[in-house]
Formats: structure tokens, sequence, C-alpha cells
């Protein structure tokens, strides 16, 4: 028995390790990279660098003007995960654990928004940003960032909390309590693994999306991190070492961020909470 | 009792919504003052002119740095016109364009590429003709450069670059290694050098195809040119001859036969440009055929670069065109939004003369950079001798390039068709009659 | 939950500032789409009506049923590659493990670095000439099992979904951990009781306990198949010769590239409707087993 379990664990560390290494490999190219100057880039993009250009990192910065940018990627990102996971935490809540009129109808409207393609709504959503004059502005990508993974943030939760007991929210009803206290006092400490999910979700998609925020935003003012990040290459040009660095740079936030709510997506929070 | 809770509950769902959009909104206008706070005329001063400017020059290029030196320099000399700049990169930066154009939301001052891609910008009446302004240009700069921004007689724009898009680079050592000290002259020897290359065991051409335009632009715009003579694309766009032509057919039938002998990197449809540079930098290959902008990275910049030679396509037997010219294009074309007021307008042109000038050219050339003007405006001694001698290859007159004259739609077919070639699928002619189709289809 | 009194408003005005953002963003901009389709239209130039002519040009067009293909490939390796792959190690690293927090880490971040560096590296383990991949292969001599693993066209699509299912395993393995959190630890106890173990548990307690979670996650990756473009478009363009194009990325070479805007969206209506129809039949044969 526990030979057997030892053996199992040997084997899971062996997979566990491979997979860690084979993910591990791009990161650390990256950094290699970030560190050479170009030309020995360009001869040999696989080899550790003679010597460490901690200049390239500085370069990277100002080249994708990341002092403006990243504070704009830091309100625009915040901004939209915000509304989005208050608002659809709150919608899927109602959809899974309450029966209404509409809620098979307005749950497959919500989930309609998975399926569009991103570049089909880009001029309609263009011109409708031009007409209610929000273009080049935060809003013009706070509001597309909010529409768009509403959706996935809805459709998480409320398969996270389909699967919740029946009987959950029975002692918040005895208490006397209404639907949003129970929303916010019983539902949502429950979900938290849930939460944290779709906040990291949110998270990265708005750190990294590029494609709106090309469009809708040309005001140097305003532009956010991917933005600054295509700075690096022209058509028959590239600085890739520049590139990695500022693609090093860029990811810190989002491993932070990462590190931190990781612990919220184990946290075996069940047992407390149902009897707290 | 449970509906108050509820109202209670969504009051303060609401506050904090409203906060979380209120932090969002602060920021905003902050920063909007910051940056766009000349966009309102009154932050400036009485009189002063913000025009914003939409440019592909982001990327750390010694010639982007030119360009965004001159605007600092103009701005700093006319204290009353702000130049707002929106850099988008390159890859994407005919999507904004485009976008912007539909949404008839342009920038004032736009860079702009010539040919197919004026087009639908032309038809849409979204930029300025500067016929009256031409006095300012037409002495300084090439009449073909200036020809791609002419639509229908009017001019539209003037380029800042003069690009070359078939240079072939190429490694001495290895050259020679096969028995040819200078590069062959004609194409019988050419084939020759890459089948005794090939013997060697070396990789005859590094080619990086993902993107596809390579093999439309750097080959073929020379070799549509070498075998069927400098009018034939023109011609076609007219009407008047056939991409199934013998001539054309004959053309792309280098392609088929480059890709039999097997003179490309096996990789050639996974690497993009700039890997292939490398893939040649790297010495993995002999030959490396792109534009001329690429120059400053395989030889200005590069500690090793007196290895690689630079040449231009050999002539072809029965070839109606002169095998000295090169496949050249103007780039970045500065154009004025159409429809702007009187006040703006002055300000753009203004700012347009200050621009495109002799200084310009001038500051280009010594970065090591090809301009359109008709004589060096450089002075000796002042150029890089690699830029000297890629000046001098380059001087017997050019050709246009394939994209800059065929639509976009038919070029993309052609694209996928050379594409195909390569991974050997369909024949030459299939090649050039689907491309003949696609161009019959817009008709 | 039964619907008490004064709740209903209270549902409709929960509901109500996401629904307004949603719709207006996020739906409105589909019914627009949807009328640039019946039009040829540059973008700039006047539009010209001409019916239901860009679908049937798309229906007439081979590149795009190869494109339809692909994203079938996709759809498919991804359901049998990420879910299960997830799932798995989603599996090992909820338990008490050391270094889970390290693994948990590195595990997502194929999820989060840049398409730039995705395709830089597969780009590095495929290379035909000193790639990896081969280089693997030849190592246990299996020199016969060598390709060109982007450039062989009979391949190529298994090759950019290797490195889907590489780049998104991640994003499952999260919510698949958040779901196992929802098991309360008396289930497990139970079950040890009873003598499941291993392997038996998981078939026989914990899948059928996180079973919504799967269904969400089937679909998840289902819609993700039919949406998946930078991937694609930067490790290989589509190339060669269309050979590994997708849905999306014909859409945008034609809406963007091409300037055919009514065109294009015409494709993205026909994405949208073929996403449509295989996300309510997943639905509909996940909800109907569960009730």
């Amino acid at each position: 028995m526990s030979n057997n379990s030892n053996w199992f664990r040997v084997l899971t560390y062996v997979f566990l390790s491979a997979f860690a290494l084979f993910n591990i490999v791009p990161l650390f190219y990256m950094i290699v990279d970030s560190f050479k100057t170009e030309p020995e880039y360009a001869a040999s993009p696989f080899s550790l660098p003679t010597k460490l250009h901690f200049e390239n990192y500085a370069k990277a910065w100002d080249i994708a003007n990341m002092d403006t940018y990243f504070m704009n990627s830091l309100i625009i990102t915040f901004g939209s995960l915000i509304i989005t996971v208050l608002l659809g935490s709150l919608t899927a809540f109602f959809l899974a654990r309450f029966k209404f009129r509409f809620r098979k109808s307005t749950f497959a409207i919500f989930l309609l928004g998975m399926l569009v393609p991103i570049h089909a709504t880009l001029i309609p959503i263009f011109l409708i940003m031009k007409n209610i004059g929000l273009l080049d502005t935060y809003w013009s990508l706070i509001l597309p960032y909010t529409a768009f993974h509403l959706s996935l943030t809805i459709f998480i939760l409320e398969g996270f909390m389909q699967g919740l007991p029946k009987d959950l929210e029975e002692s918040g009803v005895m208490d006397g309590a209404g639907v949003y206290r129970i929303f916010w006092s019983i539902i949502l400490p429950i979900a938290r693994p849930a939460m944290a999910t779709v906040i990291i979700l949110n998270f990265i998609y708005n750190w990294n999306e590029y494609l709106f925020a090309l469009v809708l935003i040309s005001s140097e003012a305003l532009k956010t991190l991917p933005l600054g990040l295509a700075n690096f290459v022209g058509v028959e040009t590239a600085s890739m070492t520049l590139q990695m660095s500022a693609l090093a740079i860029a990811l810190v936030p989002i491993i932070i961020f990462y590190l931190l709510l990781q612990k919220q997506l184990v946290t075996g929070m069940t047992a407390g909470a149902v009897k707290g | 009792m449970k509906k108050r809770n509820g109202i209670k509950g969504a009051a303060l769902l609401s506050v904090a919504t409203t906060l979380a959009l209120a932090t969002a909104a602060c920021g905003n206008s902050n920063d909007a003052n910051n940056g766009k706070g000349a966009s309102s005329s009154d932050s400036g001063g009485k009189g002063t002119v913000t025009l914003t400017m939409m440019h592909p020059w982001t990327s750390p290029n010694a010639d982007n740095e030119v360009y965004k030196a001159r605007i600092a320099a103009f701005e700093a000399e006319h204290p009353n016109i702000k130049i707002n700049q929106d850099g988008v990169a390159a890859a994407q930066y005919k999507t904004k364009l485009f976008t912007l154009a539909a949404g008839n939301n342009l920038a004032d001052i736009d860079v702009v590429w010539p040919g197919a891609d004026l087009d639908p910008l032309v038809s849409g009446d979204l930029l300025l003709p500067l016929n009256d302004q031409m006095a300012n240009w037409n002495e300084l700069v090439r009449e073909d450069a200036l020809a791609g921004f002419n639509k229908n007689g009017n001019q539209y724009a003037v380029p800042t670059k003069q690009n070359f898009v078939d240079i072939i680079y190429y490694n001495k050592e290895m050259f020679s290694k096969v028995g040819y000290d200078t590069f062959p002259a004609t194409y019988e020897e050419w084939i020759d050098a890459i089948k005794k290359l090939k013997a060697a065991k070396l990789t005859p051409i590094s080619l990086g195809n993902k993107e596809q335009w390579p093999l439309q632009s750097s080959y073929m715009s020379t070799l549509t040119q070498r075998f069927a003579g400098d009018d034939f694309l023109q011609n076609v766009v007219d009407g008047k001859a056939k991409f199934t032509d013998e001539d054309f057919v004959k053309a792309v039938a280098v392609i088929d036969e480059l890709t039999k002998l097997d003179a490309f990197n096996s990789d050639a449809n996974n690497m993009d440009s700039v890997q292939a540079q490398d893939y040649f930098i790297q010495e993995k290959a002999a030959m490396h055929i792109t534009s001329a902008t690429v120059n400053a990275r395989i030889r200005i910049d590069n500690p090793n670069g007196s290895k690689f030679g630079i040449a231009l396509f050999p002539s072809v037997p029965g070839g109606k065109g002169d095998p000295k010219k090169a496949a050249g294009v103007p780039q970045f074309g500065i154009a004025i939004k159409s429809g702007l007021s009187k006040e703006k307008q002055d300000a753009a042109l203004e700012f347009m003369k200050y621009f495109v000038n002799e200084d310009l050219y001038k500051d280009l050339s010594k970065a090591g950079i090809m301009v359109p003007t008709k004589t060096n405006v450089a002075g000796e001694g002042e150029i890089n001798p690699f830029l000297e001698e890629l000046m001098k290859l380059t001087s017997n007159g050019s050709t246009r390039v394939f994209d800059s004259v065929i639509p976009t739609q038919p070029s993309k077919e052609f694209e996928n068709g050379l594409q195909a070639l390569t991974i050997k699928q369909g024949t030459p002619q299939d090649v050039a009659k689907k491309t003949q189709a696609a161009l019959d289809a817009l008709k | 939950m039964n619907t008490l009194k004064g709740t209903r408003a209270a549902i409709f005005f929960g509901m109500l500032p996401a629904l307004l953002i949603y719709i207006g963003i996020a739906i409105i901009p589909i019914f627009v789409s949807l009328y640039y389709s019946f039009f040829n239209w540059d973008g700039i130039s006047a539009k010209s009506a001409v019916g239901f002519d860009n679908y049937v040009r798309i229906f007439n067009d081979s590149v795009f049923w190869l494109s339809v293909k692909n994203n079938i490939i996709i759809m498919v390796t991804g359901l049998i590659g990420q879910i299960p792959l997830g799932l798995l190690l989603a599996l090992l690293l909820n338990r008490n493990l050391r270094g889970s927090t390290f693994f948990r880490t590195v595990g997502f971040m194929p999820v989060v670095i840049s398409s730039v560096m995705v395709s830089l590296i597969w780009g590095m383990i495929y290379n035909s000439e000193y790639g990896f991949m081969n280089a693997l292969l030849g190592f246990f001599g299996l020199d016969s099992w060598q390709r060109n693993w982007l450039g062989d066209t009979s391949i190529s699509m298994y090759s950019v979904s290797l490195a889907y299912i590489w780049q998104n395993c991640g994003l499952y393995m999260v919510i698949f951990l958040a779901a196992l959190q929802n098991i309360p630890g008396e289930v497990n106890e139970a079950a040890e009781l009873d003598g499941a173990t291993g392997l038996r548990r998981v078939f026989r307690i914990t899948i059928p306990m996180i079973r919504s979670t799967i269904l969400v996650a089937v679909v998840y990756s289902i819609s993700n198949s039919f949406r998946v473009f930078d991937l694609v478009q930067i490790l290989t363009g589509g190339g060669p010769a269309h050979m590994t194009e997708v849905m999306t990325i014909y859409m945008y070479n034609h809406a963007f590239v091409s300037r055919q805007f009514g065109y294009g969206s015409a494709a993205s209506m026909l994405i949208l409707l073929f996403s449509l129809i295989v996300v309510s039949l997943v639905n509909r044969l996940g909800r109907e087993k569960d009730s």
C-alpha cells in the first residue's frame, strides 16, 4: 500500500517536473535573450549572453512608453475587472440560484458573447464609440472589455454556483436576509475559488488585449502596454532583444497577481464557510 | 424586511460600482489633461493649433529616430503648432488606418502607402490633393517616386523614403567556395551556383515566407520585369496583357524551379522575414533576398558586415527587362486629411513643407537610409560605404513592386499560389490563372 | 430557491447594469455585422446591397471549407487534449504536495506569456533542421519519424493543435482546481471508508461532483477553439497555402487585408452560427443528463 503510493508520488513528480520544465523554457529564453545585444541575438538566439546588457531594460521601458502605458493598463485592467466581476457574479448568482421567467433566454444571450469572433465587432464598436463620443477615452476600452468578458465571467460562475448544494441559502432565508445579503455573505465567500478564477482570467485578457486598444485609442497619454510592446517590430526589421526585455517587464504584474490569487484558488473554504 | 434588505444590497452594490467607475473616470480625466490638453485650444495659449499625426515609426530604427527628431524640431520652431503623435506599430498600421478611414476619422496628418493601398483612401475623398503645393517638391523628389502617390492627376502624398525590395545579399565566402568570386551575371550561372552550393551541403537561399509577401514582393516584382518587361504589370491592370501570358508564367516558374532544386531552407514557410535574415547572418545560407532597409541589419550594424555582398537578380534568357534595374517603391508618403478647417490645413501644410524637405533627406541618408531624391543630397564621405554601394547598385532605374501596381485581392491570391508552389502544390500555370481570375473578379 | 416576494425586482435591477453594457457593446455590434454582411463594402466607399451573395461566395470557396475543417481539428484535439490534461493537473495539484504552488504557477505560465514567445518557442521545437522535436526523435533512433512539423501539410494542423493545447491547458487546470474546492472533505472521507481509492474515487465521486464545471470547461474549450486567432496567425500565418488557416484568419484576411468588409462580416456570422450550433448541442446533451 505505502509502496504503491510512493511509486505514485514519484510518478507524479516526474510528470509535473517534465511539465514544468516544458513551461519554463520559454521564460528562460525570454530572460536570457533580453540581456543580449541585437547582433548577438541574430548570430545565436539560443546561446547565453556574453555580457548582461541591463541597459536593454531601460531602453525597452522607454521605447514601449511604459512611463505612461503601464499606469493606463493598470487603470483599464482593474476598472473593467472590477465592473465585470461585480456585475457578472451578481448576474451569475441570479441565473444559477433562482427560477424566473426569461432565465434561460438571459443565460443564452450571455453565452452568445463567448462565441462572437472579436474581429467582426471591431468596426461596429469603433463606430458606436465614435457616435457616443467615447472614442479615445478609457471608457472606449473599459466598456468593451467589460461587455465581452461578462459572458465568460457569468458562464464560469454560473456553472460553479449551480454545483453548490441546493440548501445553501436556507439558513440565510431563515434569518430573514434579503437576496443581496445572501449573495454577499453566503454565496460570495463560498465562491471564492471560482471568483479567483474569473478574476485571473479577466486580468489576463484585459492586460493583454491588443486589437481594441489599437483602434480605439489614439492619444499617447491613454495607450496601454500591449501597444507599447508592439513598438519593437517594424515591417522588415525588429529589435527582438529589447522586445524580450519589455515582455519580461510586462509579465511581472501578471505573475504577482496570479501568485496573490492562486491561494484563493485552492483555499479549502467549503467546510468553514458553510458552517459559519 | 426582505425587500428592504434587497434594496440596501442593491444600493451597496451600486455604490461600489460607482466607486470603481469613478476611479477609472478620474484617472481618465487626469491623464487626458496631461496628454490631450492641447486638443482644447485654450490650454496652449491663444492661436495654438493642434494637429494629430498617425505614423508607423515606433520601432527603434535609424530612420524612425530621424523622423521623430524632425517632428520635435518642427514643434520647437513653431510654438503655435502642436503635433499630437499616434505611433502605431508597423504590422498593424494598415488595420488601424483602414478602420479609422471607415469611420471617417483619420488623423490630420497620415503616413500612407502608394499604389493599391492608396486607392480606397482616394476614392473615399479622405485625402487633400496637394497639387498647388507641389512646387515645393517637384525639383527635389524623383518623378517615379511621386507617381505612386498620384491618382487621376492629383498628388496626394510625398514620400520620405525610397526602398528597393529585391536586393540579393550574399555570403562572399560561400560563393567563392563554389567558384564564384563575383556574383553570377546570368540566370544560368546563378542556377549553376545554386546547384554547386547545394552539392557543397550549403543552403543556397534563406527565405522567410510565413507572412507571404517576400516571394510576391522581393522575388516576383523583379522576375516579372526581367522576363516580361517594365510595363507588364501596368498592362495587366489596364487589360492589355494577362498573367497567363507566357513571359509571366516563365517568371513564376522560377519559384517552382528553385523549389525543385531545394534552394530554400526547409522551414521557409514557418519563418518570418526577420528570422530568415538571422538565418542568413548566422551563415546558414548563401543568399537572402529582401529589401534595402535590411542593409543596416545585415551589413552596417553587423560587426561581420563585410562578409556579405549585395547584388541584383541576374539577366534571364530572352528576357524583356533591363537586368540593371531594381524594384523600387517609395515609402512613407506624408498626406493630409481632407476637409480640415482652414487654420488646421494651413498648419498641416506648414508642417509638411518643414518635415519633407532636403534636410530630412540629408539626415536619412546619413543614417544609412535611401531617399527618393533626384540627386544625392548628402555630401561626399558623409554616408556609410555600405549604403553608398547600395545606392550605386540601385542607381540604374527602377521597376515597380508587384503589389504597388496589382490590387490587394489578386496580390493575396498570388502570394498563396506562390506559397503553394514552395510546397510542391500546383503549377506556375495554375498560379497565373488564379491570379488573373482574382483580378478579373474585381471588374 | 423559491421566488420570494420582492426578489423579482431585486433580480431585475441586479442584472440590469450587466445586461445594458452587454447588449449595448457586445450584442448590437453583432447585428451591425449581420447587416454589413449583406453588402459589398470596402469600409470606405459607398455600400452596395448584394443580398446573400457574400454567403453564396463563401459557401463556394474551398478555402473556407478548409478553414472549417481546421477549426474542427482544433476543436476536437483541444477537447481531447486540454480537458483531461487540465483535470489531471488539477487533481494532482489539489493535494498537499510539496511544491504545488510552484507547479500551479508554472502550469499557468503558457496562458500568460505573450504569443510572440509562444510562437518563437514552438518554431524552435518544430524547426526541421535544428528543432527539439526532430533532435529528440533522432536521439531515440526514430529518424524515420522526423518531419517538417509545420511545413508538411499532412500534419501541420496537428502541430498547431499541440501548441494550442500546451498554451491553454493551464486555463482548465485553474478552472478545475477551483471546482475541486467545492467537494466537501466529508465526501472524500466517506469514500475512503467505502474503500474507494485512487482512480475509482476520481471517476465515481470526484468527476460526478464537478460535472457542471466540466460542462463549463467543455463549452469554453469549444468556444475558444472557434475563436483561435493569435497563435495560428503568429505560428504559421495560416500557411503554407491556406493549409493551417482557421475561420477567424479567413475572416480577418478578407475583412482587413483585402478590405472586403461585407464579405468578412458574412464569414464572421458563419463562425458565430457554427459555434452556436456545436455549443447548444453540447449544452443540451450535458444539461439533459443533469436533470
